[in-house]
């Protein structure tokens, strides 16, 4: 059983260098779990040595997106989950992204990245002792990534984003927001993974650190790529790797492992830190709401946008009947420029499907607006709408405060 | 690229011949500045030794002759500039089309800068869709260097998204310059009437 958040956790290294490094490197990697198995399982077999308390099985690209060879994805799946297993450790299942842009910058909808998770859950819950989402880059599509899995198992799920030197996404994510989304959708763990060598990362896990007190997770690359002969590689050594992870490890990270470039060797230095007790952290509690672009502290007079609510407004009430989203999307952008740090969305007109009308006014909203949003309904169904499909972690309104109505929101 | 360098290529984009008005320098300028605040530069390259079979065709051929080596690249400037080049065509679509340009302007600049690294004797960057190749070879370049993880992405259509993306090939070990005579528009070309280019060389 791991004593997540107790004591220090290690996972295992890279996978994709190890496998280059055997001549592997131009083979689709999840494919090799059939045609290599052998080699496979010598990778994990490695790490498991070397001391790490969880394998990652061999799955980064497993997901019907991402995956367009001629192997089933069950068969593939299975296949990593059973090489995995050969290492007589706990199993998690790796999850990496579609490789899709989301809409509205690309073309994949949040339904159909979250069926492609789902799918992936679906094929493999009982089979792994847990999730880790990796590599992600792009808070809707972690968010589709996390919310299937949690919807479709109950097994713990870890998730880690890529972040550049600048502590952004590359769709424009801070630490803080990430960390506020992934903790409303009740992750289990959560921090940073590949990006960037330790001692570059260093920023972004104090700030991470710093925004929740939920286990945090940190994978580094082997330092920065460096490029010789058109070809990739990383020197950083076993001994400033390891100076970094143990600061990181006393400032409080409770999962320590290794991304591209780092091998068995490299583990082996975490390793000697396993089971370190974890340093317990509290912060001061806030309430903090999001978009994917902008964070915003509830922690004093914010100016709240009320203009997108149909009460004694006409010509927004016949935009709604209309569905005139474009016009929605004006009186957000003028709310914005006039100074609103958060808008209200009310779709509340009578004979409408409030909960189709909310979901295509947050995606048109979202689209163009990046304020944190407040969804606002006296109908359950259409605050789910509104919240499930909000790449962000909104405000909730107009639940009256009664225990058992809140409780039922 | 200097800021004037810079200018001068945004008008370009604009189609805007000529000398720009005080006005129109004015816009462009914040559009430059608007443009730096929310690009974020990133790029991939790999260098070959040998070509991939699409480049053994023409006009990539003819391109590269007298190279000993290749480098494909990816590079864009993020979905930060193209969601905010949305949003301001809802808001102010002539800021938009001057953003839009600016952003243009600004992705080969900086693609300019990060090629360096391939030496003085290089070609200029040829991208598919050059010279009467075919759009679609973008395919081809996307498949050598999955630049997914820049967060570029390739539609069905050929389309690059985020849009302000590129994707093409140098030539390493014979220098190159942009010259008219690769181009296929020269005998309709508005910049030749007007006596002047339309990239940076020598004579503008």
């Amino acid at each position: 059983m791991l004593s997540l958040g107790k004591q220090l956790i290690v996972f295992d290294g890279g996978m994709g260098s190890e496998l280059e490094a055997r001549g592997l490197g131009d083979a689709v990697p999840e494919e090799l779990n059939l045609t290599h198995a052998e080699t496979v399982r010598a990778i994990h077999r490695a790490y498991a040595e070397a001391g790490a308390d969880v394998i990652t099985a061999n799955s980064f690209g497993l997901n019907r997106i991402k995956y367009k060879g001629k192997y089933p994805l069950a068969q593939l799946a299975r296949a990593a989950v059973e090489n995995a297993r050969a290492a007589g450790k706990e199993v998690f299942f790796d999850v990496g992204p579609t490789g899709a842009l989301l809409a509205p910058v690309g073309t994949l909808t949040f339904e159909e990245a979250y069926e492609a998770f789902a799918e992936i859950a679906r094929l493999t819950s009982d089979m792994v002792g847990g999730y880790i989402v990796e590599t992600f880059s792009d808070l809707y599509e972690l968010k589709a990534c996390v919310l299937a899995l949690k919807e479709h198992s109950d097994k713990p799920v870890y998730a880690t984003v890529t972040f550049d030197k600048t502590a952004r996404t590359l769709t424009g994510s801070t630490p803080e927001i990430v960390a506020e989304l992934l903790e409303g959708l009740g992750v289990d763990a959560l921090g940073v993974n590949c990006s960037l060598g330790p001692k570059e990362l260093a920023p972004i896990v104090k700030r991470l650190l710093a925004a929740t007190v939920l286990p945090v997770i940190v994978q580094p690359n082997r330092g920065l790529p460096k490029l010789k002969d058109g070809k990739t590689y990383y020197d950083l050594s076993e001994e400033a790797f390891a100076a970094q992870m143990q600061q990181f490890i006393e400032a409080g990270v409770a999962v320590v492992g290794g991304c591209c470039g780092t091998t068995p060797a490299f583990i082996a230095r975490l390793a000697a830190w396993k089971g370190r007790k974890v340093p317990s952290r509290t912060l001061p509690k806030g309430t903090v709401i999001c978009s994917a672009t902008q964070l915003l502290a509830i922690d004093g007079v914010k100016i709240c946008g009320e203009r997108l609510n149909p009460t004694g407004k006409k010509q927004l009430k016949e935009a709604l009947l209309r569905e005139d989203y474009a016009y929605l999307v004006g009186e957000a952008l003028r709310q914005q420029e006039a100074g609103a740090d958060l808008l209200d969305l009310n779709v509340g007109v009578p004979k409408i499907d409030e909960a189709a009308v909310m979901k295509r006014a947050v995606s048109a909203v979202q689209e163009y607006v990046d304020l944190p949003l407040q969804i606002d309904s006296s109908d359950p169904a259409a605050i789910e709408a509104g919240v499930r499909c909000y790449n962000g972690v909104p405000l909730i309104n107009s639940v009256n405060g009664e225990e058992e109505v809140m409780a039922r929101i | 690229m200097n800021s004037s360098e810079l200018e001068k290529a945004a008008c370009t984009y604009l189609g805007f011949y000529g000398e720009p008005t005080r006005e129109m320098r004015a816009m462009i300028g914040e559009g430059l500045e608007e443009a730096r605040a929310c690009a974020h530069f990133c790029a991939e390259g790999k260098v070959f030794s040998q070509p991939l079979p699409f480049l053994t065709r023409e006009p990539y051929s003819s391109f590269l002759a007298g190279c000993g080596a290749y480098a494909l690249v990816a590079m864009t400037l993020g979905a930060e500039i193209d969601r905010r080049i949305r949003t301001l065509f809802v808001r102010d679509p002539a800021r938009a089309v001057v953003l839009d340009a600016c952003a243009s302007a600004l992705i080969e600049a900086e693609g300019d800068a990060w090629e360096e690294r391939f030496g003085e004797a290089r070609t200029y960057r040829f991208c598919p869709g050059y010279g009467g190749s075919d759009v679609q070879d973008v395919k081809e370049i996307f498949a050598a260097l999955r630049p997914e993880k820049l967060g570029m992405q390739l539609l069905g259509s050929g389309l690059m998204v985020p849009q302000k993306s590129m994707a093409g090939v140098i030539g390493i070990g014979a220098k190159r310059l942009k010259r008219c005579g690769d181009c296929m528009l020269r005998a309709k070309c508005t910049f030749l009437k007007e006596g002047t280019r339309c990239f940076r060389s020598e004579n503008n």
